[in-house]
């Protein structure tokens, strides 16, 4: 391991690798990666047939199922591969950005207000029941329209689609989605989930750099973000398709150092089968944060008393975290084009991209980094060096690092959980975060503590230059599952 | 011991144990509930029973929570009682439960997905059971 440049770190080829492996981390950041699989997993996705360049993890990195969270690996389009372990179980899972005109000072007194508003008209945690149903047929169209179709049906405006990776609509077929799937999904369409999935109010700490305004931001402004993918349908595509690949192809699980590395062959039945119904979740996703949009909307139109147009209510940009997409790749001096994995990684298109919108092309594609629960979340911008470097992608948050139950261990020494939840709470409204919950472990969970400093993860990639620092934000209201 | 959980970063593991393969099984299933909520404040009300069939030992296991899970999120059942039988790769399971209701069975880690990740039945002196649920 050497370090070629800084914070970016080389593991040359070796055993069965076919391509070198690299690393995205400060020290600090590589360390937290040494204590567990994190660079071993990046090793292992080196070893897959066809990889180009280098198998990289973001400074976030942490290990996951086959791929590491964070990593990120391309592949030809003409021979290579598609990996369901590459993209994440939780398919299209993704951040929104909500801009307003209010201020924080506008806010504060109506805070508790709008967070009961949003707790309610927003769906979280186990087992909540969506607060729409859509029939079998209709989540089949939904499926392959992606956001297009619900703000058909009224949730959202038109040009909300202009403010979205792909512009909320990837060419899923349902066809290839599983009924288990859709029957898992029916019900949870427009709903948040639990775990690390979030709904924010923030505001507007501080700007780094002009591009705040292009991006419409500026101190003191409140935004809303939302966190959250495609629910249990997301799950059982990554499930089912992970069963078939491994079923349909034993001589490949026998080659690989981890059998949830497995892949399809690209343009092979199973592959494009694979794609379109990974493609349809992504969808669903699309269409999930833009329904949670549109009760968020609504909730500041009942608690502000004016209309969401009024209020500045656009979408700022909507970023997928866990997808794999056809992009052209300069790849030694030739133009390529490649299916790009990103798992746990954003998308970070430069100034000048044909996939970034009009608005944004002078200074490039955001970049919607979440935090943990109670610390800042930022705004980057996407920067060539992205596109030599990390096949134009950089961090997607901050990662664990102490696990749950270490975390309710430590936090609820000598008290009930339950009562070690209430004091967090009230930890966090003395910073100024009020916070809704449906469960007060899974708050306890989210401590702050249980994650890596994000501060330090934006920090790399803006020194490395894969993202570039615009603003922080700070939360004020947190809505949890 | 029925099951424990293992410190995992991300994650949440279990380990089960039996003195035949389907109490493992059975203490697999207990775990994987029990991961999510108070299994303890579940009650019988409503029966079901389920049959799977999977190509191997360790799929029949990843199949059998893959559809615990399946029922809980379509149906919204939590089930605290379970009777295994298996017989080569086939597998049928009576249980019993109720619907689940965050103010009485409360919520731990929603779990997601099951993985294969670290996936083992281990026979030694009766059987231990290793799984990493995704969450």
């Amino acid at each position: 391991m050497k370090e070629i440049q800084p914070n970016v770190w080389m593991f040359e080829k070796e055993g069965s690798m076919c391509v070198p492996a690299i690393a995205i981390a400060s020290e600090q950041l590589l360390s937290l990666m040494q204590k567990d699989n994190t660079l071993t997993q990046l090793k292992n996705v080196a070893t897959l047939p066809n990889i180009v360049k280098h198998s990289i993890v973001m400074p976030d990195g942490h290990q996951g199922y086959g791929f590491p969270i964070g990593g990120v690996a391309a592949f030809p389009y003409d021979d290579g591969i598609i990996s369901p372990g590459g993209i994440g179980f939780d398919i299209n899972c993704g951040v929104r950005l909500i801009k307003t005109s209010l201020k924080r000072d506008e806010v504060t007194p109506k805070l508790p207000r709008l967070l009961d508003s949003l707790f309610k008209n927003v769906p979280s945690g186990l087992g909540s029941k969506a607060r729409v149903k859509f029939s079998k047929s209709e989540i089949k169209e939904l499926l392959s329209e992606g956001a297009p179709y619900v703000i058909k049906k009224g949730y959202g405006w038109e040009e909300d689609l202009n403010f979205m990776e792909s512009n909320g609509s990837l060419p899923g077929d349902p066809s290839y989605v599983s009924d288990r799937a859709i029957s898992r999904g029916a019900p949870q369409a427009g709903s948040l989930g639990a775990g690390n999935h979030f709904l924010e109010v923030q505001y507007v700490e501080k700007v780094y750099s002009d591009v705040a305004k292009s991006f419409g931001l500026e101190e003191g402004q409140v935004v809303v973000m939302i966190h959250t993918g495609s629910r249990g349908l997301g799950h059982q595509v990554c499930s089912d398709y992970l069963r078939d690949m491994e079923r349909q192809n034993p001589d490949i699980v026998k080659s690989l150092p981890d059998r949830e590395l497995i892949y399809a062959k690209l343009h092979t039945d199973l592959a494009d089968h694979y794609m379109k119904a990974m493609y349809a979740a992504a969808n669903f996703a699309f269409a999930n944060r833009q329904m949670i949009t549109h009760w968020v909307r609504q909730s500041f139109e009942s608690v502000f008393g004016s209309s969401a147009e009024s209020l500045g209510m656009s979408i700022l940009y909507d970023v997928a975290h866990n997808i794999a997409k056809t992009e052209y790749h300069d790849v030694d001096g030739v133009k390529k084009r490649l299916i790009v994995h990103r798992k746990g990684a954003t998308r970070s298109f430069p100034a000048g991209h044909d996939d970034i919108p009009n608005v944004y092309r002078s200074v490039g594609q955001p970049v919607l980094i979440p935090g943990s629960m109670g610390t800042a979340s930022y705004v980057l911008v996407g920067s060539s060096k992205a596109m030599s470097l990390t096949f134009g992608s950089t961090a997607h948050g901050s990662g664990r690092v102490l696990s749950r139950h270490a975390v309710i261990k430590s936090r609820s020494k000598g008290t009930s959980v339950n009562s070690a939840g209430i004091r967090l709470k009230n930890e966090l409204e003395n910073k100024g975060i009020l916070v809704r919950s449906a469960s007060m472990r899974t708050l306890l969970e989210e401590s702050p503590e249980a994650y890596k400093d994000i501060d330090e993860v934006v920090r790399v990639s803006h020194e490395v230059g894969i993202g570039n620092l615009v603003a922080r934000l700070r939360p004020m209201g947190v809505v949890k599952g | 011991m029925g099951y424990e959980f293992v410190d995992h970063t991300a994650d949440v593991q279990f380990v089960a144990y039996g003195k035949t393969l389907e109490e493992a099984f059975e203490n697999a299933a207990m775990a994987f509930f029990d991961a999510q909520l108070e299994i303890s404040k579940v009650e019988c009300k409503i029966k079901r029973t389920i049959k799977v069939h999977s190509e191997d030992r360790i799929s029949l296991l990843y199949d059998f929570l893959s559809e615990l899970l399946y029922i809980q999120d379509t149906e919204g059942l939590v089930f605290s009682e379970f009777n295994v039988s298996i017989s080569g790769n086939h597998l049928v399971c009576e249980m019993c439960g109720e619907h689940y209701d965050i103010n009485k069975h409360g919520q731990k880690s929603p779990v997601k997905a099951i993985t294969y990740h670290n996936m083992k039945i281990e026979e030694d002196n009766g059987y231990k059971i290793t799984v990493v649920l995704d969450v």
